[in-house]
């Protein structure tokens, strides 16, 4: 007895409208992705209630990891060059074409206007263990000088603090004390938010 | 794996060239959209951090004395950050504070929060209640973002971070059973 298969229909499915759908969000995400520049020192922030949302342009950032040492970072591209010209001015040390460059990949500056030089020299993956700190004491305040160059090249620029959870305070005091004393006295501290407790 | 769709012949016994049809398979451009998409979602940066103003007074010029203020000590409120994550608050001048007025309490919502609520309350004017946040050399960076969060959610206008006074380390030192460095 002949049995009547029945015809098997291959399941096909119009892939176009997925397709389309998947390469529509995929320029969206190209077109707002800003990628985050590697940190170069781990920093825990502390939350808060705060609201109001970290700028994108006209910031310099000081971080404080959790054994007090200090960082640099200016975020806006255009201002680096410029700062890193005075103050090597300032200290007497002049960059090359090449240096520049490898600063302008430099996202925090991790060791003194003196030890600059030779850090930029690096290659990225020795830049990755050597992160001393730029001192800051009574005697050599080259950390607020940092400050007031950006200051002086971009004047709408802010200042953002990036303290870690274990920083202890004299370290923020220190800071904060110095950079009054130039008569800056307008800071962000940067937090993770929190949800606000409701009353 | 382009699907071919064949056509029935008719009867007419013409032989008509095959028509090849037009229609591709999407699944692997959708799939490599897909993969991009996914590696975008996640290297892209969504929470920006949040920041706080913080503003200090500007520093007073040195030939200028400065003008102690009299402020009502129960409009005030001053708050001692100690090591360890303890807390300790008073309302009494800085030089006549003793161990038995110096009261601790915690960063919990039924600490401090209350204890400056509470305090404010008290208060004779309001309108004019000072929170005067002291931070000792022990207390962390963390501590100080917390207080400085409790006077947003107490919504207190006035407040200022000084430095702790000898008198009220020392009664700190008492109180919390830490000895001086």
């Amino acid at each position: 007895m002949a049995r009547v298969k029945p015809k098997r229909q291959g399941i096909h499915m119009d892939m176009t409208a997925m397709s389309d759908m998947a390469w529509l969000l995929l320029t969206f995400f190209i077109l707002t992705t800003q990628f985050k520049k590697p940190d170069i020192v781990p920093v825990k922030t502390p939350s808060s209630v705060a609201e109001t949302k970290i700028q994108d342009g006209h910031l310099m950032r000081i971080t404080i990891n959790k054994d007090g040492k200090y960082y640099f970072s200016i975020i806006d591209d255009a201002t680096k060059v410029p700062v890193l010209e005075k103050m090597g001015a300032k200290y007497g040390i002049s960059f090359t074409d090449a240096e520049k460059k490898s600063f302008m990949k430099v996202s925090e500056i991790p060791v003194k206007i003196g030890a600059l030089k030779s850090y930029l020299n690096l290659s990225d993956g020795q830049k990755q263990e050597q992160i001393p700190g730029i001192p800051l004491d009574s005697t050599d305040l080259q950390l607020i000088d940092w400050v007031e160059f950006t200051m002086e090249e971009d004047p709408e620029v802010k200042l953002a603090i990036k303290g870690d959870v274990k920083t202890q305070y004299p370290q923020f005091r220190d800071l904060i004390k110095q950079l009054v004393e130039r008569n800056i006295n307008k800071f962000q501290l940067v937090t993770s938010s929190e949800a606000k407790p409701k009353d | 794996m382009a699907q071919i769709e064949e056509k029935q012949s008719n009867d007419s016994g013409k032989v008509r060239a095959k028509k090849a049809s037009t229609k591709v398979d999407m699944t692997p451009l959708a799939d490599l959209g897909f993969l991009l998409i996914t590696f975008f979602m996640f290297t892209t940066t969504f929470s920006k951090p949040n920041v706080m103003s913080l503003n200090m007074p500007p520093k007073t010029p040195k030939d200028q004395p400065q003008i102690e203020r009299e402020i009502d000590l129960t409009n005030s409120i001053s708050i001692i950050l100690g090591g360890d994550d303890k807390l300790y608050w008073h309302q009494q001048d800085k030089t006549k504070l003793t161990a038995e007025e110096l009261r601790e309490t915690t960063y919990t919502k039924d600490g401090i929060r209350n204890d400056i609520l509470a305090a404010r309350q008290r208060a004779k004017n309001p309108d004019n209640f000072t929170v005067i946040i002291k931070p000792h050399d022990d207390s962390t960076y963390e501590n100080l973002v917390n207080i400085l969060d409790e006077m947003e959610i107490t919504q207190s206008q006035r407040y200022g971070i000084v430095d702790i006074s000898p008198n009220e380390i020392k009664v700190y030192e008492e109180k919390s059973g830490t000895s001086s460095k």
